[in-house]
């Protein structure tokens, strides 16, 4: 995988052992989010598929995105369940904003395949003061 | 009436204005309310219904903008030109009016986020979230030929504000 950006969005594509993890960074605001993040979220899942590791969406380092981003994510995690891919989402749990906008998507996983998970700690593990 | 927050601005249909005006109308809300959820909040219910008046709208007509306090609440209005025989202004009321057949806004956003998964087709979404998300009541006035205006009403947050002007 490699990484993304477009506008005053970064996503850092990190591959390790068993897992593929999308770290988001700035901001996602695009008129047409879809039709920018769709077709890398979507290498993404199938590269995941491929060598049979999870994928990890991090978000505790976005500082916004629109309601377009929204259905991007959305798409991905179509994609991933379509894939058998075991999908994690990760947000900031300290932004009530991303706490909000994230609980949200919990109707998703209800029925499995998709994790959502909040975190105080940054994508590096160290835990915010 | 006096009120203690109030913010006006005309901007250009502009898709690139919208994020400076987010910031602008966070910084403003942060400093009168001291209250980082309620400026992410309010920051996030100007961008959404700015995106929808710059995407829906005519373009190179200019977008309004009122963010009031008015009592206990913060009412955000966006006023925009249509052309007359859009079809935007009959899936904005009906989707307020879908919107308020819910009894709790995150019962809608979740219908929203299901219907967007099963249709891959994003519709509406942003003022579900507005609504959800802000906290807030959404209406709409489509009465003026050519004109829409979408009004979000926000509980402020307790406290008293620093008397922006």
């Amino acid at each position: 995988m490699h990484d993304f950006s477009f506008d005053a969005l970064t996503i850092e594509a990190q591959s390790r052992d068993g897992l593929v993890r999308l770290v988001w960074r700035g901001k996602s605001r695009d008129r047409q989010p879809v039709a920018v993040l769709a077709p890398y979220l979507k290498n993404a899942v199938g590269a995941a598929a491929e060598t049979g590791k999870r994928l990890e969406l991090c978000f505790q380092e976005i500082e916004y995105f629109n309601s377009g981003t929204v259905m991007a994510i959305v798409q991905a995690i179509h994609a991933a369940r379509a894939r058998g891919v075991a999908l994690r989402i990760v947000y900031k749990s300290d932004a009530e904003w991303q706490r909000l906008s994230f609980d949200a998507l919990r109707v998703f996983a209800r029925d499995g395949g998709v994790e959502i998970v909040g975190s105080s700690a940054t994508v590096d593990g160290e835990v915010r003061a | 009436m006096n009120r203690a927050f109030q913010l006006t601005m005309r901007i250009p249909a502009d898709w690139d204005r919208i994020e400076d005006v987010r910031q602008a109308v966070s910084k403003c809300v942060l400093a009168a309310f001291g209250d980082v959820r309620f400026c992410d909040a309010l920051g996030m219910v100007v961008s959404e219904l700015l995106e929808n008046a710059v995407k829906y709208g005519v373009a190179d007509e200019p977008v309004h903008l009122a963010v009031e306090q008015t009592g206990g609440q913060v009412v955000v209005t966006v006023t925009n030109s249509v052309g007359r025989e859009s079809r935007y202004l009959k899936t904005l009321v009906d989707h307020v009016h879908w919107i308020r057949s819910f009894d709790e806004p995150l019962m809608a956003y979740e219908a929203a986020l299901t219907r967007a998964y099963e249709t891959e087709a994003e519709g509406g979404l942003g003022i579900v979230r507005a609504a959800y998300e802000g906290g807030c009541s959404i209406d709409c006035d489509v009465e003026t030929p050519g004109l829409v205006r979408v009004v979000a009403r926000c509980d402020a947050p307790d406290g008293p504000t620093a008397g922006a002007q």
